[in-house]
């Protein structure tokens, strides 16, 4: 072998080494390598471990600390102030665009006014007039859309207002209808009433003319008590009319004070049904007075039910004159007389008709015929008496007492409240106690004009 | 005013008698006799009661005069009447309780439809603050006014009220009776003078309630 050969050799075999050196140093480098690698790993993990525990330690020491001092509040830090802004130069104004340039109108009077040139300016002018217009065409209809927005709006809620004022007076409204009915029957009443009256006074016209007819024939015919009853009958007849004129007056006027009042409510009712139909219109205000009072009804009914009594009494005292011109004739009242007269119209009496007269004159003069129920009769006279007390007067008890009030109640003399118990004398009582104190005095009287006649 | 009843019946539990503080008037209520609240439909507020059963009322409508006693005991029984006001001194919780609400309501308020009663505040009487109350019959029509001192019965064929002890006024068909303070009596049988009280009375009658109230002093100020 020849030295190259052995020199070539050396080279490769030295390649080789050096080849396998590298893949040792690169094998060794990589070992290297991750050796480091999971040294690294350790050393994060620890130092995110040691992170961690501080962290909490902090967060723990934090939170002790806030614990610590919760009620002492660390005051917030004064907001810094607001950096000054400048404010923004104002944005220059664009130059308006002008429509016409000095171009457009700058005419060479010896311009040939048929060129295409002028032509064509013409043209250019025309559209932008054009486009001008439209332009203030489209503005002019957004302000008129913005107006019309804003009216509605102030409108609607206008309307709404108004329609809520309206709303609140329907109740209102029910109870006005409900008041102009009930004025329209009590003016369908009045005008009945009305009727009535002219009626009566016809029929009263029509009656006095039949007695002035009849007065006529009984004077013709020179009838005397003909005459005296038909002039009664005929005085009593114009004063029947009179009255009946004078309520026909009277019920006149009613009649047209309550139109005039139906009048009036059905104007407000008109009123209110007007705003509800537009739904807009005048105001209704809900009326101040109402019918019935603030007062409770309890006052007011025993408040009435005291003063109607007075009043009751003061009219009727009133409506018969009492008081002013005197009650025209003054009769007792009582039980109807027996229908069996006693006395017969030629003058003669008839004797076996009166049966029915001695039977109940028998029974009331029977009943009179005790002194102690004239006693009773007497004490009742004066005022009305318990039993205790009448018992205490009269001496009676018991049944002798109950006998003796029994029969004088039986004919009427007396008469017992239902719930007191009082005893009262009746008028027939006080009547029968005079006749028998006027057959005594009577008597008595006689007695002493036959003593003087025998002393004479 | 328009009347309403509501369904919150209350039931007599026993029978019973009650004189008024006047000692001239005694009502007798039965067992089993219910009474319904009466509203006023516009103001929703109670203002008396609906009695349905019997009722019985007795009255010493007479007086003690210089010709002896004027004036009658006055009995009557009624099938339902409208009391007034809500506070009526005989019911108490001893006579009366609470119920169940009525199955069928319907025929109550046939009943109250027939009513008319109004109520209204009147300036023209002058008032007295004592106690009253007042009852109104349909069938036959009546009323009736109870105070601490009086009774008045206004009939459709009679009108009677006492006063007291003393004053009396009777009205009946053919004559007209009153009784003074000093027991004097006066009657009329002067028929012109009797039509023209009964006149008065029917215009008053066929007015409704309210009417009688606030048009008392304008009726008879023109007669």
């Amino acid at each position: 072998m020849s030295k190259d050969e052995e020199m070539k050799e050396l080279r490769d075999e030295i390649e080789e080494l050096k080849s396998l050196i590298n893949n040792l140093s690169k094998s060794q480098a990589e070992a290297y390598k991750d050796f480091d690698a999971s040294a690294q790993e350790e050393e994060e993990k620890e130092r995110k471990l040691n992170d961690k525990i501080q962290r909490d330690l902090d967060r723990s020491n934090r939170r002790r600390e806030r614990e610590e001092h919760r009620h002492v509040r660390d005051p917030k830090p004064p907001r810094p102030p607001r950096p000054v802004v400048k404010p923004r130069p104002p944005k220059p104004l664009k130059p308006a665009k002008p429509i016409f340039s000095e171009d457009d109108f700058k005419f060479n009077f010896d311009f040939d006014w048929d060129s295409d040139e002028f032509k064509d300016k013409m043209k250019t002018i025309m559209k932008k007039v054009e486009k001008a217009s439209e332009e203030g065409i489209k503005t002019a209809k957004k302000v008129s859309e913005k107006i019309s927005k804003d009216l509605h709006k102030f409108l609607e809620k206008e309307t709404e207002k108004i329609t809520k004022a309206v709303e609140l007076s329907d109740e209102d409204y029910a109870e006005m209808k409900h008041d102009v009915d009930e004025a329209r029957t009590s003016i369908a009443e009045a005008q009945r009433e009305v009727d009535e009256s002219r009626r009566g006074v016809d029929e009263a016209r029509r009656g006095v003319s039949s007695i002035q007819r009849r007065l006529e024939h009984a004077y013709r015919d020179k009838d005397i008590e003909k005459q005296v009853e038909t002039e009664r009958e005929l005085n009593e007849a114009e004063k029947e009319l009179m009255d009946s004129m004078s309520h026909l007056s009277r019920t006149r006027s009613e009649v047209a004070q309550t139109r005039r009042e139906f009048a009036r409510l059905q104007r407000r009712a008109g009123k209110i049904r007007a705003a509800q139909k537009r739904g807009h219109g005048p105001r209704v205000v809900i009326g101040s007075k109402d019918y019935d009072s603030d007062g409770t009804i309890t006052e007011y009914v025993a408040k009435v039910v005291n003063s109607v009594g007075k009043n009751l009494e003061a009219s009727l005292r009133s409506a018969v004159g009492e008081g002013k011109k005197g009650v025209r004739r003054v009769l007792s009242i009582g039980d109807k007389a027996d229908e069996t007269s006693l006395i017969h119209p030629n003058g003669r009496v008839d004797i076996d008709a009166l049966e029915k007269f001695y039977e109940n004159a028998a029974e009331l003069l029977s009943a009179l015929g005790d002194k102690n129920r004239l006693k009773l009769l007497k004490i009742l006279e004066a005022s009305p008496q318990y039993q205790k007390e009448l018992s205490e007067d009269t001496g009676l008890r018991g049944g002798t007492f109950k006998h003796h009030t029994d029969i004088l109640q039986n004919e009427g003399f007396i008469t017992r409240e239902a719930i007191r118990g009082r005893y009262l004398i009746t008028q027939l009582g006080i009547e029968a106690l005079k006749l028998a104190e006027m057959i005594y005095l009577r008597e008595k009287q006689l007695e002493e004009e036959i003593d003087i006649d025998i002393e004479d | 005013m328009r009347l309403n009843i509501k369904n919150r019946p209350l039931k007599i539990t026993h029978s019973f008698e009650y004189t008024f503080n006047n000692k001239q008037v005694k009502i007798s209520l039965s067992k089993n006799t219910i009474l319904l609240p009466v509203f006023d439909e516009k103001k929703n507020r109670q203002i008396g009661f609906l009695l349905e059963g019997p009722i019985g009322i007795i009255a010493d409508l007479l007086v003690h005069s210089q010709e002896g006693a004027v004036g009658e005991i006055v009995e009557e029984t009624y099938s339902n009447v409208l009391l007034f006001p809500v506070k009526l001194p005989f019911l108490s919780p001893d006579h009366v309780k609470e119920i169940q609400p009525l199955e069928d309501i319907s025929p109550h308020e046939e009943i109250i439809k027939k009513y008319r009663v109004q109520l209204v505040h009147d300036e023209y009487i002058s008032y007295e603050e004592r106690e009253g109350i007042m009852i109104q019959t349909y069938n036959p029509s009546s009323l009736w006014f109870i105070s601490q001192e009086s009774t008045f019965l206004i009939d459709t064929e009679e009108i009677i009220g006492r006063r007291g002890e003393k004053k009396l006024f009777w009205l009946v068909k053919d004559s007209f009776t009153t009784v003074s303070n000093k027991g004097l009596v006066k009657t009329t049988k002067d028929l012109f003078s009797v039509s023209k009280v009964q006149k008065t009375v029917h215009r008053i009658l066929d007015t409704p309630l309210a009417s009688i109230f606030s048009r008392f002093s304008e009726i008879f100020a023109s007669i």
